[in-house]
Order: C-alpha cells, then sequence, then structure tokens
C-alpha cells in the first residue's frame, strides 16, 4: 500500500512537471516558400551600349563610365545552360541589341538561372574585358600578378550584381543564320544554323567517327561546320571535353543545329547547350 | 617488461603456495540516519580485491578470510560515504554493526552531475565519411570509484576527452544487470542508451585495467557492471530539477525504490526527460526522454527473478567541426556549421536520433552460501540516425565549404572581394549558416520536363541503423574452498544491423534520382551509376529507402573462469577465456559497381579468439601492497572496420586477422585512514589493428576507401593518484597520468576506388611509427580540495592540467607516394609529414552545495557547480587532419586541421528533493 501511495505521487509529479516542459526543442518545420523574383533595379543601358564601352584591354565600370548615368544597369535574357557540361561558369545573356557573356565563378548556374530567366545585372564596379575578342562581364583575377577579366567571385559578390527578375521563363528565339548574320555584333546570341553539316566525320588517326569532344583526356574539339546553302568561312561546332555528350559519337546527318555564338580570334565558334540542339536527321549532303 | 612479467610470475607463485587457515567475518551494515539494514553494500578487504562481497537484503555479509591478521575491511555503496573498519581477525568472529552514513546530499549530487555530464556526451559516431564526429566526446567510462585515481579523475578530466591509459571505450566491457552492452558491430560502449536514468543506474561495480572481477573476464579497460537488481536499491523517492547550459538546459528526473518488500516484491521506477531550444554550442537542440522499470521477485530463499526494462529516445541537433578561419570570421570557437534558418526558426541539417529499448530477465539462484549464479536473457532492438544534407549537381550547401571563405580568394581575387567574404561571413547568416532559402528556391526552380515533377537537388537524408539483438549469460561464483573462489560464466549473442539511408525531406522538391553522381561523373550514364540495379533509375520520395541497403550479422558466444587463491599475505588469480565471432553481411541492395558483391550474403569471417590473465598481490602490511597483473589477449576484428567499402559491397579487407594485445601492470597501494596513495605503472602493446576509412581524394578526384591493416601500438605510462584528509573537514585529492600512447609500426594500406573497387594502391606503406594516439592527452594532472563546512554547506574547487594532446593525423599523408618531388633536406617534407598537437591548457571548476531536512522527513539539496570557471575558450582538446590532400595543396594550408574545443565556462545548477 505505501508503494502505491509513492507511485501515486510520483505519478502526479511526473505529470505536472512533463507539462510544463511542453514548450521545448524543435526538430519539425514548414516548408519555404517559392518567393517571387523581384528586384527594385531597372535597366538604364542596352547590351549594345555597354559592349560599346569596351576598347581593347580590362576596365573597370563606375558610376562615371557613362556620361549622365551614376550606374549602369543592363537586362536580358538567359540563353546558355550549364546543366550538361558544355558551358563552364558562364551565363549568356541577350536583350533586344546584343548578347553578352556573363563570368560568374560559381558552377552548377542552370540550378538558378534557367533559359528563357530574365536577369538584370547591375554593373557598376565590375570588370569589362575580352577573350579571343569576345567581351566578357565578369571581374578580375590575379593570374601571377597580372589582372585578367574573371568570374564575379561566388555568391557573395554575385549577389551584388545578378538579379532575377520574374518567375516566368521566355526563352528567345534563336537568330537564323546566313553568311552575312556571321559577325562580331551577333557574338553571344542565341543562333540556330540551317541546311548544316558537321564537315569531317571519321577521325585519320583513329579511323572511327569523332565524337563531339575529347572526353577521356578532358580536351575540348571543334569541328568544322558547312552548309550547302550559305558558304561559312571559320565556323566550328565547339564541345567541353567536360561536357556529359562529349563521349557520344557525332550526328553526321545534316540540318540545323542551335546554340550559343562565341568567337575566338576571328573563329565563330557554336556552342550547343546540350544534345536536343543537335538537329542533324536529315541524310548528309555532299559538297 | 621482462622484469615485470618475472615479478609476476613470481608473486604468482608465491601466492598458490602458500596456505593457511581460514576465518569468516560476518556483520551487520545499517544506514546510520534510520537505523534500517542497507542491502547491496560492497564489502572488501583493502587491498585485496577478490575478497568481496555484499550485503543481503539483510543488511548482513560474510567474508571468508584465509589467515589471521590486521585487516581492512571497506563498506562502499553510492549514496553513503565509504568506510573502513580495521579488525583484528582472529578465527570466525561477528565483525560490529557497521553504520554508514549517507553522503550530505550535496556531495551525492555532484557526484550526480558530474555523472550526468559524463554519460549525455558519450558519442558514438562512425557513419560519418570524413570521421567528423561530435566535439565534445569524452569518455563515459570514467566513473566514480572506490580507486582514488579514477575517482579524482573521473570528473576533471572528462573536458579534455581523457581516455583512461588511451584506451579507447571497446576495450572496457559495460554490463547492464549482466549482458553486455557494448555494440556488437562496433565495440563502443553505449552509455547514451540509458542516459538519463542517472538514479536507477547508479549503482555500479567498477574494476580499473586488468583486475580480476566476479562478473566477467573483463576488457583490457576494465569492467564495469550496471547493477538495476531492484532489492539491492536504495529506498527513496527522489525528484530533481536542473537547469545547465552544456548540452542540454533543463532535466527533470524522477526516481522511486521499494526495496524488498513484504510479499516479496521490489520495484524501482524512473522518468526523466532533458531538453534544450539551443545548448552551449549554437544550433544544438535537445530533446531525450528516459524510463526505467526494474521488478523482483523473491520466489524463496535460493531464487529471485527480476525484469528491468528502460528505454532512453533521444534526439539532438548535431555540432559540426569546424576550421579555425571560419571559427575566426564568427569569432566563435564553438561556430556550427550545421544550422542555419528556415523562415526564421534555427535548423540543424545533422539531428541525431537515436534510442534502444532494452528488457533483461535475471534468474538470481543462491543454492548455497558459497555458489550463487545469476543466468540472464537480454532482448534489445534500437535505432541509430543522422541525418544530412545531400545534393546532386549543385554547389556545395556548407556554408564553411573552402570555396565559400575568403582565404579560398585572397589568392587571386582584389581585396574587395576578400573584404566582402569577411564582413558576409561575419555579420550575414545566410552566408555564415545553412542557407535554406536558397536550397529550397532551387528545388522550386528544378522541374523536370520527363517526369512532370520537381526534381530535388538538396535534400535532407537519413543514415540509418536499425539493430536487434538477443543474450544470454550465466555466471556462477562459487566459493570452492575458503581460500579458492572461482568465478565463472558463459554468453551467447545474436546481433542483426540493417544500416540504410532514407529521405528524410526533399526540401520543397517532388523525387530523387537514386543514382551515384561521383559514378555519373566518372562513367557517364550506365548501369554504373545505378545504386539499385534491380531498379535502376528510381524515383525516390520522402520516407523511401535509397542509395544502399544491407544487413551486418555478428554472433558470438564463450566461455571464461577466473580462480582465485587467497593467502596470508598473498593473493593470486589466474584467469582463461575463449570467444568466438562470426560476421558476415547480408545486401539489400544490387549495387551497381558491384553487381556481384552487394547482394545477398557475403562470406562468414570466423575468429577463435583467447585471453589469459594473471596477478597477484603482497600484503607488505595491512597498509601497504603491491599489485601487479599480466594478460594476453585476443579480439576477433569488428564488423565497422572489416569491409573496404561496406556501404556498397561485401569486399572484405584482404588478411582479416584478430588483434592481439599483452599488457602488465604493477601498482603500489598505501591505505592508511587519513591518506590514500596508488602508484601504477603500465605497458599495453596492440599488435595487428586495423583501420578503415572513407574520404574524397583529390589526387584521384573520386571517393576512396583507405584500409589499414597491421597497426601496432604501444600505451605506457604512470598513474598516481592520492586522498589526504588534512581535516575532519577538508580533503584533497590529487591525480596525474603520465602516459606515451604511440604508434610502433608501419601499418600497410590498400587504398581502393568507392566507385568502382579499382584497386588504386596496395600494401603502401604509411610512414607513422612513433606517431602519438590523437585525442587524448597523454599528460593528465589534478588536484582538488573538498570542504564539508557546518550546517551542510559543501565547498569544492578543482584545478586540472592537461598536455600532450595530438591531432588525428590523414594516414595518406605520410607515403612515399605523396612526398615524390619534394627533395630531401626539403623543410616542406617536415611540414608535410609532423604529427601536429595542440597546446596544453588547464582548467579551474568550483562548486558549492547546501543540503537541508525539512518537516524530519524531506531532504532537500541545492548545488551550484561551475565548470571552467576563468571561461577558457581556446581549449582545443584534439581535433583531425582533412583527409583532402591534393598534391599542389600540401603546404598551402587550403584544408587546414579541424579541432574540438572544450566547453568554456558552464554551470550546473540542481535541486533534489528526497524522502
Amino acid at each position: 500500500m505505501k508503494s502505491i501511495k509513492h507511485i501515486s505521487k510520483l505519478a502526479l509529479i511526473m505529470v505536472s512537471v512533463l507539462v510544463m516542459a511542453q514548450s521545448c526543442a524543435d526538430f519539425d518545420f514548414d516548408d519555404i516558400k517559392k518567393t517571387s523574383n523581384e528586384t527594385t533595379l531597372v535597366a538604364n543601358t542596352t547590351i549594345a551600349e555597354l559592349k560599346a564601352l569596351y576598347g581593347s584591354s580590362i576596365m573597370q565600370l563606375t558610376s562615371s563610365s557613362i556620361a549622365g548615368r551614376d550606374s549602369i544597369i543592363i537586362e536580358g535574357i538567359v540563353t546558355s545552360d550549364d546543366r550538361d557540361g558544355n558551358f563552364y561558369k558562364s551565363l549568356f545573356i541577350q536583350d533586344a541589341t546584343s548578347a553578352i557573356e556573363l563570368k560568374l565563378s560559381k558552377t552548377g548556374l542552370y540550378n538558378d538561372y534557367k533559359r528563357g530567366q530574365k536577369v538584370v545585372v547591375l554593373c557598376n564596379d565590375a570588370y569589362l574585358g575580352d577573350y579571343g575578342g569576345q567581351i566578357q562581364l565578369g571581374s578580375i583575377y590575379s593570374n601571377s600578378g597580372v589582372w585578367e577579366i574573371g568570374g564575379l567571385e561566388g555568391d557573395v559578390i554575385i549577389s551584388k550584381h545578378v538579379f532575377k527578375s520574374g518567375n516566368e521563363l521566355n526563352e528567345v528565339a534563336p537568330l537564323v543564320m546566313n553568311s552575312s548574320l556571321l559577325k562580331v555584333a551577333n557574338i553571344g546570341k542565341l543562333v540556330v544554323f540551317n541546311n548544316i553539316q558537321i564537315a569531317d566525320t571519321l577521325s585519320l588517326v583513329s579511323h572511327k567517327t569523332y565524337t563531339y569532344a575529347d572526353a577521356e583526356n578532358d580536351v575540348t574539339i571543334n569541328l568544322g561546320l558547312v552548309s550547302n546553302v550559305v558558304s561559312y568561312s571559320n565556323l566550328v561546332l565547339r564541345t567541353s571535353g567536360y561536357a556529359k555528350f562529349a563521349e557520344k559519337t557525332i550526328a553526321t546527318g545534316s540540318g540545323s543545329i542551335t546554340g550559343i555564338l562565341t568567337y575566338y580570334n576571328g573563329t565563330y565558334q557554336l556552342m550547343v547547350r546540350d544534345l536536343d540542339d543537335v538537329d542533324l536527321d536529315d541524310t548528309r549532303f555532299q559538297m | 617488461m621482462k622484469q615485470l612479467f618475472t615479478l609476476a610470475f613470481a608473486l604468482l607463485v608465491l601466492g598458490v603456495t602458500s596456505a593457511f587457515a581460514q576465518s569468516t567475518v560476518t556483520g551487520l551494515v545499517k544506514d546510520s540516519g534510520t537505523g534500517n539494514p542497507v542491502a547491496g553494500v560492497s564489502v572488501g578487504v583493502a587491498g585485496a580485491s577478490s575478497v568481496a562481497t555484499a550485503t543481503n537484503v539483510n543488511g548482513e555479509y560474510s567474508l571468508t578470510i584465509s589467515s589471521p591478521g590486521k585487516y581492512q575491511l571497506e563498506f562502499i555503496f553510492p549514496g553513503y560515504t565509504s568506510q573502513t573498519v580495521n579488525i583484528d581477525v582472529v578465527g570466525t568472529m561477528t565483525c560490529p554493526d557497521v553504520m554508514l552514513a549517507k553522503v550530505p546530499v550535496a556531495q551525492a549530487d555532484v557526484v550526480e552531475n558530474l555523472n550526468v555530464n559524463t554519460y549525455d556526451e558519450v558519442t558514438i559516431s562512425s557513419d560519418d565519411l570524413d570521421s567528423e564526429s561530435s566535439t565534445q566526446a569524452v569518455s563515459g567510462l570514467l566513473q566514480s570509484s572506490k580507486d582514488v585515481f579514477v575517482s579524482a579523475a573521473a570528473y576533471s578530466f572528462s573536458p579534455a576527452r581523457f581516455q583512461v591509459r588511451g584506451y579507447d571505450s571497446e576495450y572496457t566491457d559495460v554490463y547492464m544487470s549482466g549482458i553486455s552492452t557494448n555494440d556488437l558491430e562496433s565495440g563502443y560502449g553505449s552509455w547514451s542508451a540509458w542516459g538519463g536514468l542517472n538514479d536507477a543506474t547508479r549503482s555500479q561495480l567498477v574494476t580499473n585495467g586488468l583486475a580480476p572481477s566476479n562478473f566477467s573476464f573483463g576488457g583490457l579497460g576494465g569492467a564495469t557492471y550496471i547493477n538495476t537488481r531492484p532489492s539491492q536499491a536504495r529506498v527513496q523517492t527522489k525528484v530533481s530539477y536542473a537547469a545547465t547550459n552544456r548540452t542540454y538546459n533543463n532535466r527533470i528526473m524522477a526516481t522511486y525504490s521499494s526495496g524488498l518488500m513484504d510479499n516479496g516484491l521490489a520495484i524501482s521506477l524512473s522518468a526523466s526527460r532533458r531538453w534544450a531550444e539551443e545548448a552551449y554550442v549554437p544550433g544544438t537542440n535537445y530533446d531525450a526522454w528516459g524510463l526505467f522499470l526494474a521488478i523482483e521477485k523473491k520466489l524463496n530463499d535460493n531464487h529471485s527473478i527480476s525484469l528491468t526494462a528502460y528505454n532512453a529516445p533521444t534526439k539532438r541537433g548535431m555540432q559540426g567541426v569546424s576550421t579555425d578561419e571560419a571559427k575566426e570570421l564568427a569569432d566563435d570557437n564553438y561556430y556550427n556549421p550545421n544550422w542555419g534558418y528556415q523562415n526564421g526558426e534555427v535548423r540543424n541539417a545533422k539531428v541525431r536520433y537515436q534510442q534502444k529499448p532494452t528488457a533483461i530477465l535475471n534468474h538470481y539462484w543462491e543454492p548455497s552460501n558459497d555458489l550463487k549464479v545469476t543466468t540472464t536473457i537480454g532482448y534489445s532492438f534500437g535505432t541509430y540516425q543522422t541525418t544530412a544534407l545531400n545534393w546532386y549537381d549543385a554547389q556545395d550547401p556548407r556554408p564553411d565549404y573552402y570555396r565559400k571563405l575568403p582565404s579560398y580568394w585572397a589568392e587571386s581575387a582584389p581585396q574587395s572581394v576578400v573584404d566582402a567574404y569577411t564582413e558576409a561571413f561575419a555579420n550575414d547568416p545566410t552566408y555564415s549558416q545553412i542557407d535554406w532559402n536558397s536550397l529550397y528556391q532551387v528545388n522550386y526552380n528544378s522541374y523536370d520536363e520527363g517526369t512532370g515533377e520537381y526534381r530535388s537537388k538538396y535534400m535532407v537524408e537519413n543514415r540509418i541503423t536499425d539493430s536487434r539483438q538477443i543474450s544470454f549469460a550465466s555466471v556462477a561464483n562459487w566459493n570452492f574452498t575458503p581460500e579458492i573462489k572461482v568465478n565463472g560464466g558463459i554468453n551467447y549473442s545474436s546481433y542483426v544491423g540493417k544500416s540504410y539511408k532514407e529521405i528524410e525531406d526533399l526540401l520543397g522538391g517532388d523525387h530523387w534520382l537514386d543514382i551515384d553522381q561521383f559514378a555519373e561523373r566518372d562513367f557517364g550514364s550506365s548501369d554504373l551509376v545505378q545504386n539499385d540495379l534491380d531498379n535502376p533509375n528510381r524515383l525516390v520520395r520522402e520516407g523511401d529507402t535509397y542509395g544502399y541497403s544491407y544487413d551486418s550479422h555478428v554472433n558470438n558466444g564463450g566461455a571464461w573462469a577466473v580462480g582465485n587463491y587467497v593467502a596470508d599475505s598473498y593473493e593470486a588469480y589466474f584467469g582463461a577465456n575463449y570467444t568466438f565471432t562470426e560476421f558476415w553481411r547480408h545486401g539489400n541492395m544490387r549495387n551497381g559497381r558491384f553487381p556481384n558483391n552487394s547482394k545477398g550474403d557475403s562470406d562468414k569471417n570466423q575468429f577463435h579468439d583467447f585471453g589469459v590473465k594473471a596477478g597477484a598481490t603482497w600484503k607488505i602490511t595491512g597498509r601497504h601492497y603491491v599489485d601487479a597483473n599480466v594478460a594476453y589477449m585476443t579480439r576477433a576484428p569488428y564488423f565497422r572496420n572489416s569491409y573496404i567499402a561496406v556501404r556498397t559491397s561485401d569486399i572484405a579487407i584482404d588478411g582479416l586477422t584478430s588483434e592481439k594485445i599483452m599488457s602488465g601492470d604493477i601498482n603500489y597501494n598505501i591505505r592508511a585512514p587519513f591518506f590514500k596513495v596508488r602508484l601504477t605503472g603500465y605497458y599495453t602493446k596492440f599488435m595487428d589493428q586495423q583501420d578503415c576509412r572513407s574520404f574524397y581524394d583529390d589526387n584521384g578526384q573520386t571517393f576512396v576507401n583507405f584500409a589499414m591493416k597491421g597497426i601496432d601500438k604501444v600505451n605506457r605510462g604512470i598513474e598516481f593518484g592520492a586522498e589526504v584528509k588534512a581535516t575532519a573537514a577538508l580533503t584533497v585529492t590529487a591525480a596525474a597520468s603520465l602516459g606515451a600512447y604511440q604508434y610502433k609500426s608501419r601499418p600497410t594500406a590498400t587504398v581502393t576506388k568507392d566507385n568502382i573497387g579499382t584497386v588504386l594502391k596496395e600494401n603502401e606503406v604509411i610512414y607513422i611509427k612513433n606517431f602519438y594516439v590523437a585525442n587524448t592527452p597523454q599528460t593528465a594532472a589534478t588536484i582538488g580540495l573538498n570542504y564539508a563546512a557546518p550546517k551542510y554547506w559543501y565547498f569544492g574547487a578543482t584545478y586540472s592540467y592537461f598536455d600532450h594532446m595530438y591531432v588525428d593525423f590523414a594516414p595518406g599523408k605520410r607515403t612515399a607516394d605523396v612526398l615524390l618531388g619534394y627533395d630531401e633536406g626539403d623543410p616542406a617534407r617536415e611540414e608535410i609529414t609532423k604529427q601536429q598537437s595542440v597546446s596544453n591548457a588547464g582548467l579551474l571548476d568550483v562548486s558549492v552545495g547546501k543540503s537541508l531536512r525539512l518537516a524530519y522527513k524531506y531532504n532537500v539539496n541545492i548545488n551550484f557547480q561551475i565548470s571552467n570557471l576563468l571561461d577558457k575558450t581556446d581549449f582545443r582538446t584534439g581535433g583531425y587532419e582533412q583527409s583532402r590532400y591534393p598534391k599542389d595543396e600540401l603546404t598551402s594550408g587550403k584544408f587546414p586541421s579541424k579541432y574540438f574545443y572544450a566547453y568554456g565556462r558552464t554551470f550546473y545548477l540542481t535541486v533534489g528533493l528526497r524522502f
């Protein structure tokens, strides 16, 4: 009996204390909601205007770079996509006037910036530079003491310059190319080449059909492109050795290829985002 | 070493060859306050470990002593002040009643509180790829003990992760009411399984080192027996509340023990809760329960049965270990990279949940005064879970990832960038902590056209091991003749653990694709990337098992016996044991990289192990004695260390073999009424240990498994403990451990690609001979003053000093391969290969307590304790080198060591009520 009395007393104490102890460690959390991409920044400069500021060497953009504008703000639609690894730390954006490569020191950019995403870029304090004649917007880095154009340095810096605007994705229609459009003004734009094929398909070394790149050694490969309608010179299909499709055998037919028109020292380099951009299903034409 | 064995052998022979007539001493032990008999009191002869017994339920004891002479009898029971009685043994005699006084309640609770900390902070972690275990791990094996060294060291040394003699917890056996509780898969002691049940598990019998016990053969580091038998528990009802700022903030605990009632029943009940919204380390929350029930029925004078059942489910946000750079930026040595804000609330990504409900059934049989047989069956089933972030083809979400710290940008970026990073880490939790919002937004941005769903790029996974174990043990304590006592037993355990990963939280997404992204990067899309080849490209959702799943089967059984011989001025024992161990892996998933080595049963690994030990005590006088112990034992490897990539394949380490251990110690003891001293020298050699770890290797740009074998170590040193009663009220205690725990071989490593099992290096020599064992101070010393003031006030102060603490090394950096290209004499060689140590440190602890009695019935006690009074927050207790060591970054400091820091100033306030 005595023990029962004790136990009931004990139980009473326990219950009262446990009631007291209700508020405590929390391990359950509500999901975070999808945020809408809003920015108060309004573009005041076109990409063409921005690129026109560039001479031939690295320059920092400041509040006095353009007379009468305390800031340089551009906006554009994302056209590149690094999901399949052909683009690396690089984002191409395009407005009605032009396109530019944004260099960002961050991988997996497609997780943040999908094709068709509108972004606003505050260019103040950022740098313009070029690589083989292709103008880039980014930051600088020291290459053994020499400042070169590089990417905006990770999230802390990117978040000061690049802002997503809106949740709708509106993909840019590719510019249909012809020989007169293959020019400096169109560098960086999303383009499509029709009536085209890869010039040489067989490796004279391995006697096998080319792959898009050398995946084994992570080496980038340029493959010449030819058209039976238009005469292009210095046009190649460029694929990184790190691309997921680098090891794939090339399409040997003819048709169209969509991609970003990049440029290096006189050569126009078409870079596809993934193999959906390659539509060479027609029979191969004879040159 | 040789001399030691010779001495031990001589003592052994001397002990065995002397025989005299024996005497029996009987007596009664009572509570000095109530006059009631006290059951379960340990009664022993000072300096003669094998002459010991315990009082029965009527408080009576009977002790056989081999020859007449002057002896000191010791009476020890938790919660009471130990007592020593000098007797002159002449034939069979009855000792005057011994009146044990309850420890001033405040003092008892100091002991309790300190115990609480050791219990709660035991960490059992091996499932983190980067060996990131909790930083506040301390040995749970330092228990209150009659030993002067251990009792002085137990509390003061814990904050420094002190391990007695440098032994890991797996070398000490812990028995809960007859059942071994060491984890069969890893050997770890599992003190957390009864965390918070301090009052119910307080009665402990501890043997240190190689000394023989009457309940087991004993591990190298000794054995602990937790006695839960309710008829031997102190009769009491107790409720207490504690406030603290350590691993939790609040604790309530209530315990009731009936003692043996007239109807032959005895009951103990205990319940507790411990919790914190945020404990000492930022982002660590805590929620733990404890429930305990023991019931015993005395069937007749010879038979009793008891049932013990308990569970202590614990859930807590974990502390992560970070680099000093991150800690300096955050201006906090307890910076915790594991948490971030989610909708304004602190969310920890690494949450550990564990519980191990256990039921133990004992049968106590005493057919005669000279024979006791205790037979036990135990069953437990538990779970051990740790959540972690996982991500696929997206930026590393950890805030202290090296590319997110200023130092990464300092090399090449303009100073303004470095400043911006420094500023952001110091002031913006979006950067210094996990940015949960961005993880959700990436998932919301990850619409997958193929499935019409959102594919999570970030998620929280849960790494789970569910286990169940059945154990059987029977122990006999037999007084063969008055001089010869034999203790022995048999035992068998069967364990099955199921280890797997589960999707815990998709962070706003709909599914996760169950492929291996490292394999995907290396091999593109093929069968090789499949984690579950029988269900390729499976979309897994919250609650689904994915990644890996395997069962670990471990069975072991054995027998042991220890014979003790007690003579006039000598005592000796000899013991032996045998253990059979078998284990195998059963895969539940067919892994794409190991299609033929992942699903189904692996080969069985079987081991036969034995141990022998012997020792002797030479009683120079009743107050001085010398004893020595020697042992040789072998031990089967643990399942956890036996497979090169246990999650994905059943390929065992080549040449698995039992570890061999040789050990000896010699002790000199003084036990005068006001003066106790122990001085010990010990030497232990470990041979053929193995170690298996996995990490990301920058040189191969892939995850590798690094399996080392042939590890030999020597742990040797001196222990000193003293307790001096300067006045009736003032006691001075001192303890010191001066050790040298070193690697003594050059192990060989086999390095395999985790992806596919390709052997990258075979039998690569690891140059670590004479390196020191990491993460325990090799020098530790403490001095304490305890003052029992009038009116039940109690004051205490302790100063402890720690030195020779080393950082765990990355074995792969101590290879010829890594040093290729560095010329002999190049200072970089030394920089790369030398073992790092951390600075010495001292800590001051103080406590004050008061107890009072209300209405002649209720004992109230209040105790307040401050640890690390001087708030020393830069005390590194150890750490580890990162396993990443890209060849071009060996000396750049880009992947610096990570250090553990002892807590700064903390307090523990308890208010208890006992009636």
